[in-house]
Parts: C-alpha cells; sequence; structure tokens
C-alpha cells in the first residue's frame, strides 16, 4: 500500500543528529560576526568570507537541509530513503570535510588542508546525492515538489564538483582556471541552484500545511521551476565558458525571475491560509520573503553599477535576511514534531499529551524575531554606510537571537508534560 | 443494541489534531460512518496530502471507534476527494483560526 508515509519515516536519531549539528555550527558562526567587519567593504574573494561563506552556508544552512530532505522525501514521495546507512556515514564524513575546508580556507599557513576538506566533503555530498537519486529511482511518478528536489540535487552536484576543482587548484595550483568566474558559477550554482530550488520546492508542502492554505493556483511555481532549468545551467556555462557579459546577464535574470515567481506564489499561498495567527513562524516566513527579494534586486544591481559593497549586501542579505529566519521559522514547527512523534506519540490515548505549539516556548520564540529584524537592519545600516559600531552592535545582537533559537531547540527536546 | 452514528462521531472526536489543536470531526476530517452491524466503515480525509501524520491519525481514528461498546471492527478510508477545504470545519474552528 502506499501512503505509509510515517513508517517510511527515517529514524528520529538521524534526523536529530542534523539539527543540532546546525544549530551548533549556526552557533559557532554567529561569534565570529562581530570580527567581520573589515571584509564588509570589499569584493567578496577574501580568505576570511570564503571560509565565513562555508562555516555557515555548510555547517548551518545545508546541514538542516540534509535533515530535512531525509525527513521529508519519504514523506512528499511516499517512499523510504534509499540507504539509512548512507545518511549516517554522510553525517560524519561530512562535518569533519566541511571543517577541514573551513579551517584550511581561514588560516594562510594551513591551505594544504583545503584538498583534503574538500575531497572529504564532495565525497560526503556524492553520497547524499547518490542517495537521492536512487531514491527516485523507485518512484514511477514525479509530481512538482518532487522534481523540484531532484533537479536541485543535480544543480548541487554540479556545483559542488566545481568546489572540489576549486578547492584542488587552491590548494595545489594542479591547474589553471579563472577562480573569479568559477566561484560565481559555484556560488550561482549552490545558492541558487540547490539552496533556492530546494526552498521553493519544499515551501510548496510546509507552507500550505502550517498553514491550511486550500485550493490556490500553483502556476507560478511551475513556471518558477521551468526558469530554475533553464537559467540555472546557462548561468553555469557562462561563467565557466566566458561567455558574453550579456548572454550572462540575461541568465542571472532568468534566474532572478525564477526567485520572484517564487516569492510570488508562497506569497499568494500565504494569502490563502486559514490559520490567520501572525505567530513567529508567520512573521519569520515574511521577514524572510521581503529580504530574499531584496537581495535579489541587489545582486542584479551589481550587473550595472560598480558599487563595491553591493554583492556584499546582496549575500548579506541572502545569508541573513532570507536564510536565517527562514530556517529558523521552520526549526519551530519541524523539530516539535520530531520531538513529539518520538517521545509522546506513543501515548496518544493513554494519557495527556502536548500540542505542538507547546513545545517551543512562543515568547522566546517572539522575541527571537524581533531581535533578529533589529541586528539584520542594524548590521545593514553598518555595511551600507561602513559604520564599525553599528555593525557590531547588530552583529552581537545577532548571536543574542542566536542562543535564544538555541534555547527553544533545548526547550523542544527537554520538554516534558505538565502535570 | 446496535451502536449510533453519533456514538461514532463522538468517539472519533477524542481524536486530537497535534499540529492545529482540534479534534478531528471539528475540523470537517470525517465525511462519512457507515455501520454494519458490529463494523464500522469511515471515510475521511487529511488537512494536507503531504501530512507526515497520516498514518497516525489513521491510526488513532480506527483504535477510537474500536474501543466503542457495541464496535467489533472498523476499517478507516482516506480520501482525497473533495479535498477538504476549510468551510467544512466547524464554527468554533474557523473562529479560533482566524483570531
Ligand atoms: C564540496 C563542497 C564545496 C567545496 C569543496 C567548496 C569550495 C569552495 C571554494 C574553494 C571556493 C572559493 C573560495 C576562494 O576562492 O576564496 C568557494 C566559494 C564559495 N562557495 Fe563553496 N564549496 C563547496 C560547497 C559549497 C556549498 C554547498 C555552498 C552553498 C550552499 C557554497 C557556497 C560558496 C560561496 C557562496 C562561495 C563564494 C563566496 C566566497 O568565496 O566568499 N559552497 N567554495
Amino acid at each position: 500500500m502506499r501512503g505509509l508515509a510515517t513508517e517510511m519515516a527515517p529514524p528520529f536519531v538521524l534526523v536529530a543528529h542534523f539539527f543540532i549539528a546546525s544549530v551548533f555550527f549556526l552557533m559557532v558562526s554567529l561569534g565570529f560576526l562581530p570580527f567581520l567587519f573589515e571584509e564588509t567593504g570589499g569584493f567578496f574573494l577574501t580568505p576570511n568570507l570564503a571560509s565565513f561563506a562555508h562555516l555557515y552556508l555548510l555547517g548551518f544552512v545545508m546541514m538542516v537541509i540534509f535533515g530535512a530532505m531525509y525527513q521529508l522525501v519519504p514523506v512528499v514521495l511516499e517512499v523510504s530513503v534509499f540507504s539509512k546507512d548512507f545518511a549516517y556515514i554522510q553525517f560524519y564524513m561530512y562535518v569533519v570535510g566541511f571543517v577541514l575546508l573551513v579551517v584550511g580556507l581561514y588560516t594562510p599557513s594551513l591551505t594544504a588542508l583545503i584538498p583534503y576538506g574538500a575531497i572529504l566533503t564532495y565525497v560526503s555530498m556524492l553520497i547524499f546525492c547518490v542517495n537521492i537519486f536512487l531514491t527516485f529511482g523507485e518512484l514511477e511518478e514525479i509530481n512538482l515538489v518532487g522534481k523540484y528536489l531532484l533537479v536541485a540535487t543535480i544543480f548541487l552536484f554540479i556545483s559542488v564538483t566545481l568546489g572540489l576543482f576549486m578547492g584542488l587548484v587552491l590548494g595545489h595550483g594542479l591547474f589553471e582556471i579563472n577562480i573569479i568566474s568559477w566561484v560565481k558559477a559555484h556560488a550561482v550554482g549552490t545558492l541558487g541552484g540547490f539552496v533556492l530550488m530546494i526552498v521553493s520546492g519544499v515551501a510548496l508542502v510546509l507552507i500550505p500545511m502550517f498553514s491550511l492554505a486550500h485550493n490556490f493556483n500553483d502556476m507560478a511555481s511551475k513556471i518558477a521551476f521551468y526558469l530554475f532549468c533553464i537559467f540555472v545551467p546557462v548561468s553555469i556555462a557562462g561563467y565557466i565558458f566566458e561567455f558574453s557579459k550579456f548572454l550572462i546577464v540575461f541568465a542571472i535574470f532568468g534566474v532572478a525571475f525564477a526567485v520572484f515567481a517564487t516569492i510570488y506564489q508562497l506569497g499568494l499561498i500565504l494569502a490563502k491560509r486559514v490559520r490567520k495567527q501572525n505567530d513567529y513562524w508567520f512573521k519569520s516566513l515574511v521577514f524572510s520573503f521581503f529580504s530574499l527579494f531584496f537581495s535579489i534586486l541587489v545582486w542584479l544591481a551589481t550587473f550595472f553599477v560598480d558599487i563595491f559593497r553591493l554583492p556584499i549586501v546582496a549575500g548579506f542579505l541572502f545569508c541573513f535576511g532570507f536564510l536565517f529566519p527562514f530556517i529558523v521559522g521552520h526549526i519551530y514547527k519541524i523539530l516539535p514534531f520530531l520531538v513529539w512523534y518520538d517521545k509522546f506519540s506513543p501515548l496518544v490515548g493513554k494519557q495527556k499529551v502536548p500540542m505542538l505549539h507547546d513545545m517551543i516556548h512562543a515568547n522566546v520564540a517572539d522575541f527571537q524575531f524581533w531581535s533578529m529584524g533589529f541586528a539584520v537592519f542594524a548590521m545593514l545600516i553598518g555595511i551600507v554606510f561602513q559604520i564599525y559600531i553599528v555593525f557590531v552592535i547588530g552583529a552581537i545582537v545577532m548571536i543574542f537571537s542566536g542562543g535564544l533559537v538555541l534555547y527553544n531547540v533545548y526547550y523542544t527536546f527537554t520538554y516534558k508534560i505538565k502535570e | 443494541m446496535a451502536i449510533s452514528e453519533e456514538q461514532v462521531y463522538a468517539g472519533i472526536s477524542t481524536v486530537i489534531d497535534p499540529e492545529v489543536g482540534f479534534d478531528i470531526v471539528s475540523l470537517g476530517l470525517i465525511y462519512g460512518v457507515k455501520i454494519e452491524g458490529e463494523h464500522v466503515h469511515v471515510t475521511m480525509t487529511l488537512s494536507t496530502r503531504g501530512c507526515p501524520l497520516h498514518e497516525l491519525i489513521k491510526q488513532w481514528t480506527k483504535e477510537s471507534v474500536e474501543k466503542l461498546e457495541g464496535v467489533k471492527t472498523c476499517e478507516v478510508e482516506v480520501v482525497w476527494e473533495p479535498a477538504w477545504n476549510i468551510s467544512m470545519a466547524s464554527d468554533i474552528v474557523k473562529k479560533a483560526l482566524e483570531a
């Protein structure tokens, strides 16, 4: 019989590995934020920034995505993940690999570590990709969400392969490449091709589920899907093979429109929501969509005006205005479910069990949202006007906001039924 | 004495959706109940297709009916047509969600 989604779900401990590690690396990366001001004045290719970007993106963002994928793929596709052992191996290899990579990128005397870190990270991601591809191999029919996840994983594979080559070049200078173009191709592939497509696909399930929205038109997300499919590869190829600037800009606009269509789609779903409470989840989502929109606008502007700080502003808005609240908002929804399912679902009917929202401290989550909003705003002002103190205050408030996330994660894991 | 439909509904209404916080009868997820002697057939839906609680809610529904006196077996069938929407929920639920 199909539809035994929960029986196909991976073990709680597996998914918990990824969630706990992601919050841990979130805190570690936020700890470096106050020291990054000097990097925000110029272009984005400094060792500090590269290492910070990977600490945050691989340690927090990708980690959470991997965990969520292992949890969601069985539910969305109604098959079990091909191999759970693969997932454990991937986890440990990944942690060792990306930490080596980050340390190598950060420390000039340790650049020799980069290739080792790059290879380990790469192999661990290959395991992930293969696991996902094999899972898809068991399906007869793939729905739109499935298509998003599948194509995103293909793009991940392509872009980390570029990352591997860059890692080898940086460590050993094995062959000549135009590193700046390759970094751009790699960034568009990982962030545009993988992260944004995963977000678009996953949100198509999660947002209606949490908001109880129904009967919405999903045309925009279909259009977005095809735009991603066409223009992400063209952008990557454009940078690597050094197409004409016009073609590259055209392709980048294609990707940007895919993102705009996604934002429109998700807005449309939220407009149809039945649950009208403006809770921490809803506020985080709205904030993240606005940030994403502005981040893309600024990114497009970098092709027309040559202001040094624009790429930094776009990247900053993307990482902290968009990814941070989007992910945290969903951690507040998904983590209680995971813990509840493991701990309380066997007790249903036998004793009183909590509701999922009981397992998040709502006031702390609310405060976390507002402090995050303040922090993003302050850091943005600090970057744009190059005011050190404002940036540092923002960064410290951001650490505080991260601490509140940590508190709620702890709260959920240790939640006990009140007598 | 044979069990009545009201009694079956009352039994099912002890099943709570832990995400939304309401029982599944008030949410309007139960489409029909057929009683054939000591066997009960329940037709229901879920609010979202990709709902990870799918199997559990189905299981709880079955258990809640089989617990009732006068019922031996219960079969729960999950259907997706017609798709659930908020107009199927009770007024109390509608009000609470909008608040
Ligand atoms: C096997 C995995 C990966 C390897 C080996 C790798 C390696 C690299 C290398 C060597 C660079 C150039 C750094 C420099 O020249 O200073 C780079 C840049 C970059 N990577 Fe990765 N990467 C990997 C995965 C990822 C993923 C999954 C993401 C995003 C989710 C990502 C995001 C970025 C970004 C945004 C940049 C440009 C930003 C910057 O250099 O400051 N990378 N990567």
